[in-house]
């Protein structure tokens, strides 16, 4: 009786196809909404800060005299806090993993925002500073667009 | 005569380092020493920094019962805060609490096959744990980590599609289930292997406080869901399931029908996701404050966490007690007599986590 | 969380009831306020329901040292370890070291925080 379940189950594994995907030939097709890195969108970050003061694993560093944002690829811990925090939904999550390398995968990113408050002040500052030293007249500014979107 | 013999840091039956020194007379051990903090990293110290960032750190203290560890720090946490989540938010996180008592049970039934030399059929257990990781990473987004846990709710959500999708899942899951009880209770030479090793008498159960599936395979029937209920659990009744041999093959037959009680609550909890209103997330309008502490059952025994809070956004003092650390004191008097042979199968069936141990 | 706080003597006594009972122990726990070291045990009594006791012990500076329940308890043996490990707080007939290497003392345990110098020119 056991005999009998034991050789049935030889015949049928051996006309059956193998179970397991030949994995680096056929490549991996991942399920929409799997979590991989960040990326940032430089022309609608205001530099508020808000992604460093909420990252556990300290990985984000917002330089705001250059504006550029420095994130490392290597000690993120892609839990997805920092894209639900950001009030201008700047930052993105992708679906695909990063592959395994033996350097650091740093990113930066520039921030061209015009309407960034660091940068605001800096193009007003320059223009003060042009109407001064020339005398003659500036054409006006034009009026700063709508507030950020929240 | 008598020799020492090291089961070194480093053994292939077990996953994590440990170390027990053992005192031979011949084939029989006289006497064991126990040693451990190779895996020691001083989380408690770490957890006094933001609340918020906490509930990220709690999952990584074991990565097979994660889902565990962050619900009981968030229900400690919402204690301190005196704040209710909303219906939606607890009945997400009962299911998701199932999933990983499935998915653990799987993989504790195929090392302790394994440690016997039924290589075949650990193979066969993981090829059906691979299906239950798979819903997971198509709900949550990872496999392992999930991350979806935060003080206050949840931050993903479970659909009407992707209900039906679990529905059709507990069907294929529950065959195979099926599969495997009937290869390991209808089999001679596994019962031969382990009826009569390693005899737990319901007395030593009961003076050193184990939990878990240790305690109820001799007759101490402790379950967190049935005597402290939290979450769904008040609505959802669970009665424990108890066997009174003592020994190691009792052990792995209350993990292998508790498989089948976890589809069974799947089953009742996705219906009630219909109707429930579409909030997921409550926020606090206070700082933690005081003292609380929180029980949840994990696959391996019972989790407390006792958070004190000062009234401002760093933690005061965070004490968590694992299972493994219960009942790690129950292996030594167990090991005392037996064959040389045998203390590898004895210290499996025990499921030991010594990442949870060491902390 | 509902705590009464009780004298070492009168633990011992409390500690035999609940074992009579059939009460079993959950764990034992240190807390660092500053002034004192708090100990706490947790016994789980009925369905749905704890008692917890607080013990309270002043920092003199290294050495303190209270009584074990491990005679009545065996499982309290290795909360008890730890106590003593991570705190310094001694406990009788048990050793003190698991985990840490033997460099390392009592990490848990904090500086006393300083009396502001009004009251000391008031004294």
């Amino acid at each position: 009786m056991a005999m009998r379940k034991i050789l049935e189950n030889i015949v049928k594994n051996a006309v059956s196809k193998p179970y397991t995907s030949n994995y680096p030939f056929t490549p991996y097709e991942h399920f929409p909404g799997t979590r991989a890195d960040v990326t940032w969108d430089g022309t609608k970050c205001i530099l508020c800060g808000l992604c460093q003061r909420s990252c556990p694993a300290e990985c984000i560093v917002v330089h705001k005299e250059e504006t550029k944002i420095e994130y490392m690829n290597t000690q993120c811990i892609r839990c997805g806090y920092c894209v639900r925090v950001c009030p201008t939904n700047t930052i993105s999550q992708n679906e695909v993993y990063t592959k395994p390398s033996r350097e650091k995968l740093t990113v930066y990113t520039l921030v061209t925002n015009e309407n960034a408050p660091i940068i605001k002040k800096r193009k007003a500052e320059a223009l003060k500073k042009s109407e001064e030293a020339g005398g003659k007249p500036v054409p006006e500014k034009p009026e700063p667009a709508k507030k950020p979107e929240k | 005569m008598r020799s020492t013999i090291q089961f070194g840091p480093q053994h292939p039956v077990w996953i994590e380092p440990l170390r027990l020194k053992l005192t031979m007379d011949g084939e029989i051990v006289k006497d064991a020493d126990l040693e451990a903090g190779y895996v020691h990293k001083g989380l408690e110290k770490k957890f006094e920094w933001d609340y918020n960032k906490g509930a990220y750190l709690s999952e990584r203290v074991c990565a097979i019962c994660t889902q565990h560890h962050s619900t009981c720090f968030c229900l400690a946490t919402e204690g301190t805060m005196n704040l209710e989540i909303p219906r939606r938010a607890q009945i997400i996180r009962t299911i998701m609490l199932e999933l990983e008592r499935l998915h653990s049970h799987f993989l504790a039934i195929g090392l302790t096959l394994e440690s016997i030399g039924f290589e075949n059929l650990f193979m066969l257990c993981f090829r059906d744990r691979e299906a239950v990781l798979d819903v997971f990473e198509r709900t949550t987004g990872n496999r392992i980590l999930h991350g979806i846990n935060i003080v206050g709710g949840v931050t993903r959500n479970i659909g009407p599609e992707m209900g039906k999708e679990i529905m059709d899942f507990c069907d294929d899951i529950e065959k195979r289930a099926h599969d495997l009880e009937q290869m390991i209770l209808k089999s001679y030479t596994i019962k031969q292997r382990m009826q009569g090793v390693g005899v737990m008498s319901e007395k030593l159960a009961r003076d050193l406080c184990v939990v878990g599936p240790v305690a109820r395979g001799s007759n101490v029937p402790y379950d967190v869901r049935h005597d402290a209920p939290y979450l769904m659990y008040r609505e959802v009744k669970v009665t424990p399931i108890v066997e009174t041999g003592g020994d190691c093959w009792a052990r792995s037959i209350v993990r292998v029908r508790e498989l089948f009680q976890s589809i069974d609550i799947i089953r009742q909890l996705v219906p009630m996701l219909e109707g429930t209103p579409d909030e997921l997330f409550a926020k606090s309008k206070v700082l933690p404050e005081g003292e609380s502490f929180a029980r949840v059952e994990p696959p391996r025994g019972e989790l407390f966490y006792y958070v004190r809070g000062k009234k401002s956004k760093d933690l005061d003092r965070v004490k968590i007690r694992t299972s493994t650390y219960a009942n790690g004191p129950g292996i030594v008097p167990l090991i005392k007599g037996s064959h040389l042979a045998d203390v590898g199968l004895i210290t499996i069936t025990f499921d030991p986590c010594i990442g949870c141990f060491d902390r | 969380m509902e705590s009464k706080t009780v004298t070492q003597a009168e633990l011992q006594g409390i500690v035999n009831n609940l074992r009579e009972r059939g009460a079993r122990l959950i764990t034992i726990a240190g807390v660092d306020t500053g002034e004192n070291i708090e100990v706490l045990y947790f016994f789980h009594t009925g369905i749905g329901q704890t008692d917890n006791y607080r013990i309270i012990v002043p920092k003199q500076g290294g050495n303190e040292e209270i009584m074990s329940i491990t005679p009545l308890i065996p499982g309290a043996y290795i909360a008890e370890n730890e106590l003593s490990e991570m705190f310094g707080v001694k406990v009788r007939d048990i050793p003190g070291r698991f985990f840490l290497h033997p460099s390392v003392n009592a990490p848990l345990r904090r500086p006393v925080p300083a009396k502001a110098p009004q009251k000391e020119a008031k004294q």
